[in-house]
């Protein structure tokens, strides 16, 4: 049991600062999850956690103890790998057993405390084979086990599941989650996979470049994203992104797109404006709707231009002026490439970035 | 004019038989998607289209010409390698003309330079000509690598996994592009990928394949919604199709299919006879995460289930639920406020449900009508 603070921790490499100023505080028990593109600084910062790196500058501390200097040995924390370094000379049960081994603990005890482990993940009947007769998917709850078993207070898990098969992956996303709730444990998950991400974690800390851009619940990050960089990076269909023009209409902001005979668009700023001349609006497919091109509520016309049919939903893409649009529809809706539509927009779920600091504004 | 047909194409390696007696018949100017998880033979049977495999048995024709025994370069198709293979010492317009200056016909500098350039505005890559790989972005050495394929005007282009080394947001805009460029062009284009969704979103008809064996060829809105075995089904959507193991009992004009917590009956009609015919046997309701309803969307249901988990995706919400101790996946709207541990009502969509036999093959799918209903 640790609760995490990471305060004001700097690492540089040579000139090249990989992460910069990064100030987090990861309550006890929480799933947390790394999040950011390659290069971000989510891997460096798990090293950091984890000992195998010092921070250049700043604490990194554990229950209210500075850890900077302790090696990873002595941090009381447990890792899963993306290639799960599994003994393959020995059976899945010696493989999760060697932690307490080491620790000399007793046989019987040790029989006990496996099976507990192996029937929580669910390998029981796989713990006398040799660990090169499974199956990735099952080498990998293996791994899991080997690390769960020293009852570690911190769980660090690097991109675990990314050489599992789709379908085995979705499922593993459940277990996952579910085992942490079991075990309670504070649990940190790096990944490049926003679905991941958001489909596991309590709290997401999504990085770029080195700096965190926000830290929030899923609902957060995806409803209420801080900035243009998380707005694009979450969802699996990209948010539409805008050039738009501001007037302020007493609290109100009035959004003027540069395509002809669009309507204004009227929305409730949350942020205060930063001093940028250029903004740009953003609408998540899924928050816009296709009407009669005619339609009163339709704040722009567009032409379908590709229709692709995913199987629970269909996105329309479609231009107007030389704009690009997505919209995501339920599958029974198939208008034809070439169609003339309306867009109306949800003008609660619309998003404005103020251009030169990124930051939202709505 | 480019029409691929594969007859009886068998490939081995060693043991391994790596493609089966492959039969398939691609249209000129399809958008083409072979389908399969790693291992399935999916490169094989695009490097045997190219010629750099010699197939042991059968025959691939191009247009009307057999060419199972012409060398790649007499073939006239062009392929994209998933690691690109650009030469790093060239500059992109080298990159692109390489094709074109290796071809055995001679192609004038001013008709390289010409077809070049038209190569790269239609990728949009002009003002990087002059560059070399190293200095360009993937997206932007994708686009080269593409475009390579592309100066030749071949009949057929083939492409195998040329996204999979993009981040997820060029992914998407790439899979766009490639639909649109494909459809300008108007040639043969066969795409091999392990990402379903890469298939449902460009493919005119998906090729899906294991283990060397075709297992169904269709238009995406076929194999989504009438997959033939389960293997189809659970290869495409995600999250995958949930498959609940259900006993078959047949009497009085009825068939009754039983799990631990539910039973659905049906009057025996025409499309029940298929089912019958497994009574006293086992099967498996097939059934899609977004064809599952639960809590208030499902008021009347007599299926109660334990919430294990929620996945909020932000569009949409993926509630993991437990079935008689396996894990089933429900899609719901975004805004549901499921505990836990809470228990649930839960109604799967019987107009929308599949039935397969315990080894793969599918026995029923329903088709937007019901013939079961729940009993109580």
């Amino acid at each position: 049991m640790a609760e995490i603070q990471i305060q004001n921790v700097t690492r540089t490499f040579g000139r090249f600062t990989a992460v910069d100023d990064l100030d987090l505080v990861i309550e006890d028990g929480t799933f947390v999850a790394l999040l950011g593109p390659s290069g971000c600084g989510k891997s460096t910062t798990m090293n950091m956690l984890s000992g195998l790196l010092e921070p250049t500058r700043g604490d990194i501390l554990f229950s209210g103890e500075v850890v900077n200097k302790l090696k990873p040995g002595d941090r009381n924390i447990g890792f899963v790998f993306q290639n799960y370094a599994i003994f393959t000379h020995m059976s899945a049960f010696d493989n999760i057993a060697f932690g307490l081994k080491v620790r000399k603990h007793p046989a019987e005890k040790i029989q006990q405390e496996v099976h507990e482990v192996a029937q929580l993940l669910g390998i029981e009947e796989m713990l006398d084979r040799r660990t090169t007769d499974l199956s990735v998917n099952d080498l990998q709850k293996v791994a899991i086990g080997r690390s769960m078993i020293t009852k570690p207070g911190i769980f660090l898990l690097d991109e675990p599941f990314s050489n599992l098969d789709a379908g085995f992956r979705s499922y593993m996303r459940a277990e996952l989650k579910k085992l942490q709730r079991e075990l309670s444990q504070t649990m940190i998950y790096v990944t490049h996979d926003q679905v991941e991400a958001m489909s596991m974690a309590e709290k997401i800390a999504i990085m770029d470049r080195g700096q965190l851009q926000q830290y929030g619940s899923p609902d957060d990050v995806y409803n209420r994203p801080s900035n243009r960089f998380v707005a694009g990076f979450v969802g699996s269909t990209t948010m539409n992104f805008l050039p738009a023009m501001l007037d302020h209409s007493g609290d109100d902001l009035v959004i003027t797109l540069p395509i002809a005979d669009s309507r204004p668009v009227t929305v409730h700023p949350r942020g205060a404006e930063d001093g940028s001349d250029t903004f740009t609006m953003g609408i998540r497919p899924e928050h816009i709707e296709l009407v009669e091109p005619g339609s009163s509520a339709a704040s722009l016309r567009a032409t379908v231009t590709l229709l692709e049919a995913l199987g629970p939903r269909n996105i329309v893409h479609l231009s107007s002026d030389k704009f690009l649009f997505r919209v995501a529809v339920p599958p029974t809706v198939r208008p034809r490439v070439g169609e003339s539509v309306g867009l109306e927009l949800d003008t609660r779920r619309v998003h404005v970035f103020a251009d030169e600091s990124g930051k939202a504004l709505v | 004019m480019s029409r691929i047909q594969i007859n009886g194409v068998t490939k081995q390696f060693g043991e391994v038989t790596a493609l089966d007696a492959i039969d398939l018949d691609i249209a000129d100017g399809e958008f083409f998607c072979v389908l399969g998880p790693p291992g399935a033979g999916k490169t094989t049977l695009l490097r045997t289209i190219v010629g750099l495999e010699r197939p042991e048995a059968g025959r691939v024709l191009i247009g009307d010409t057999d060419v199972t025994d012409l060398v790649p370069s007499a073939r006239n198709v062009s392929i994209v390698f998933q690691n690109l293979a650009l030469y790093p010492d060239k500059t992109v317009f080298d990159n692109l003309a390489f094709p074109l200056r290796q071809g055995k016909e001679k192609v004038s500098s001013s008709e390289i330079d010409r077809r070049v350039r038209e190569t790269a505005e239609i990728l949009q890559i002009v003002p990087l000509l002059k560059r070399r790989p190293a200095h360009l972005s993937g997206g932007e050495r994708q686009r080269v690598a593409i475009g390579r394929c592309l100066v030749r005007a071949p009949l057929v282009y083939l492409l195998d996994e040329p996204l999979s080394a993009l981040d997820a947001l060029l992914r998407l805009q790439m899979r766009a592009e490639l639909k649109y460029l494909q459809r300008d062009l108007g040639r043969t284009l066969v795409y091999v990928t392990h990402d379903q969704v890469e298939a449902m979103s460009m493919a005119d008809r998906i090729c899906v394949l294991d283990r060397g064996h075709v297992q169904q060829v269709d238009t995406p809105d076929e194999v989504y919604n009438r997959p033939v075995n389960t293997f189809v089904a659970t290869t495409v959507g995600m999250p995958p199709m949930n498959l609940v193991p259900v006993r078959v009992e047949g009497e009085n004009g009825r068939v009754q299919l039983s799990a631990a917590s539910f039973s659905l009956g049906a009057a025996l009609d025409s499309r029940i006879e298929r089912i019958a015919a497994h009574a006293g046997q086992e099967l498996q309701i097939g059934v899609r995460p977004e064809d599952i309803r639960v809590g208030a969307d499902a008021p009347e249901a007599a299926l109660r289930c334990r919430v294990i988990a929620v996945e909020p995706l932000g569009g949409e919400a993926i509630i993991d639920l437990d079935l008689d101790g396996k894990i089933v996946k429900a899609m719901t709207p975004p805004d549901v406020e499921y505990r836990p541990d809470e228990v649930i009502p839960v109604a799967f969509d019987l107009s929308r449900i599949h039935l397969f036999e315990t080894d793969g093959p599918s026995v029923y799918a329903a088709d937007g009508t019901s013939a079961f209903a729940a009993v109580p």
